[in-house]
């Protein structure tokens, strides 16, 4: 059976120009969505470790849900439209030989569908063990687990299309890391493996940042990805002691006695992530000046950038405590910057439109 | 095509009586118990009753009088070094732990002591983990999704293999 049988034949299928601004806006709205879980997670842990007693039904809840919710109704949205309404087209790929739509759509639907069904388990479960507030317990791992997986879907969204855009690109993956990297920092840190805590930025942000200046080809857009990072923490930052305390007035209740009025997301987001990004960027525009080698020019760029991730007030401990890890870091950095950089190039190759347009262009 | 959805109906219905089931087996009612420090009985409340391994609950302390004017620490003997003891955050005129769980059964010893009246002890039985899925399962599937994603990833890089393409090792 084919997908093309699908098709609603009374519809006629999208033009180029209705094809590109449905997706546009679909993209759009999934990172609204996606920004508005974020935002409601990170108010959520700080409202868990300042006030405490909760209920479903809270306003950091709503947030979260709401954006995930919103992130989902999206993915299906344009999944349907793509395999009912409009024609094949070289982005999309098949799904269980019904579906098609693009590759990130199909990711963050996915994401989407998996942060429901876990969120539905997470309430049975909490009938058998109780209110856990623990970021760790098992079906909260489920549920942040799809939500990154729907960030990653968004940033293949945004890794598509004729021409790559690298502010979106930027703004997309910067939300994935605010939430990936508080989530893997503070998952650890429940579980007590706390010295292993170390590994993740050097893990997670020369690979970022790497990627999004291969699929963009300009490395301006680590600039730009580093300091939407940084605006995001200065965001969480300011804006979530002012909301508990408006909402704790509305709500009747107070702040805990033991409370260290600490804003975990942005606490657990290195603070000196645009002067990292600094070092890699003018590491790699010296190279491209002097025409050095991509690769080597690539592996010093990254391993410089690790070091500056742990002068900050939380890794600074852990640093201080174990100095030696920091050359194995700035190596784990030079590898997942150089796979960022090559998982760039891949995600480049996968984009069906921007092969055909450079095909076109090269004509 | 009717069949097939009557039998559907008929798994959703099992399947919410389970859940429904399973949910009314594991709901506990509250309990009190009262313990004498120094000169006074504190009123101990425990929101779920029998105390269960990994199962939640909170545990207020409440002394005659109040504790207007009174400090509190505490330990688990055993377990923890001594704390300050804080008000409960939803009732601010007792004190207590909010959600708070224990990780294995057996028993256990809470000292309380009420700084200028005296110390007293707690006496508790954490009992079995209630009957569920364990925690690793669930671990297990909660990496599904981002397994999914490695394998999506490990499959376009074969297909596209990067160390052959010339984007690779240029600038542009």
């Amino acid at each position: 059976m084919s997908v093309k049988q699908f098709q609603i034949k009374s519809i006629q299928p999208l033009s180029e120009l209705e094809w590109s601004q449905y997706q546009k806006i679909g993209s759009i709205v999934l990172l609204i969505g996606m920004f508005t879980t974020f935002f409601g997670l990170g108010w959520d842990i700080e409202w868990h470790s300042d006030v405490g007693p909760d209920t479903f039904w809270t306003l950091p809840h709503i947030f979260v849900y709401s954006g995930a919710a919103l992130a989902g109704m999206t993915c299906l949205t344009v999944v349907l439209l793509s395999s009912f309404v409009d024609r094949p087209r070289p982005s999309m790929i098949p799904v269980f030989k019904v579906f098609r739509a693009p590759v990130g759509f199909i990711v963050a639907g996915f994401g989407a569908l998996g942060f429901l069904l876990f969120g539905l388990f997470d309430q049975w479960w909490h009938t058998l063990f109780g209110f856990d507030v623990a970021i760790s317990s098992a079906p909260h791992v489920g549920l942040l687990l799809s939500n990154i997986l729907t960030c990653a879907g968004g940033v293949l969204i945004f890794a598509q299309g004729k021409r790559v855009q690298p502010i979106m690109l930027a703004l997309m993956l910067a939300v994935t890391v605010n939430i990936t990297l508080p989530v893997a920092l503070q998952n650890f840190n429940e579980l007590d493996w706390t010295p292993l805590m170390m590994v993740f930025p050097a893990l997670l942000l020369p690979f970022a940042l790497m990627f999004a200046a291969s699929v963009t080809r300009q490395i301006s857009t680590i600039l730009y990805a580093a300091g939407f990072i940084w605006l995001f923490r200065l965001i969480c930052e300011q804006a979530f002691p002012i909301m508990t305390n408006a909402y704790i007035q509305v709500l009747g209740l107070s702040i805990r006695d033991n409370n260290e009025n600490l804003v975990a997301m942005s606490f657990l987001t290195p603070a000196l992530i645009p002067v990292s990004a600094l070092a890699m960027f003018l590491t790699l525009k010296l190279g491209q000046i002097r025409n050095w080698k991509v690769a080597p020019t690539i592996y010093l760029a990254s391993s410089l950038s690790v070091p500056f991730l742990f002068v900050d007030p939380l890794l600074s401990r852990f640093a201080l405590g174990a100095p030696w890890a920091i050359p194995i870091l700035a190596l784990v950095g030079l590898g997942t910057g150089w796979l960022g950089w090559k998982l760039g190039v891949v995600a480049r190759h996968a984009n069906q439109e921007l092969k055909a347009a450079e095909t076109l262009d090269a004509r | 095509m009717k069949k097939l959805f009557y039998k559907r109906e008929k798994l959703f219905y099992v399947l919410l009586c389970c859940l429904v089931c399973s949910s009314l087996a594991n709901a506990q009612a509250s309990h009190d118990q009262i313990i004498k420090v120094g000169n006074r009985n504190v009123t101990v409340r425990f929101s779920d009753y029998p105390v269960r391994a990994e199962r939640s609950l909170n545990i207020t302390f409440s002394p005659d009088g109040g504790i207007t004017g009174l400090q509190a620490t505490g330990k688990f003997v055993g377990l923890s070094d001594e704390f300050t003891l804080d008000r409960f955050p939803s009732n601010r005129k007792v004190w207590g732990f909010d959600d708070i769980s224990f990780k294995t059964s057996g028993k256990r010893t809470f000292e309380l002591h009420i700084i200028g009246v005296g110390k007293g002890r707690l006496e508790f039985t954490v009992g079995e983990r209630p009957a569920g899925p364990s925690s690793e399962l669930i671990y297990a599937l909660g990496v599904m999704p981002i397994l999914a994603l490695f394998v999506l990833a490990f499959r376009a890089w074969r297909q596209v293999q990067p160390a052959r393409q010339s984007e690779t090792y240029n600038w542009q």
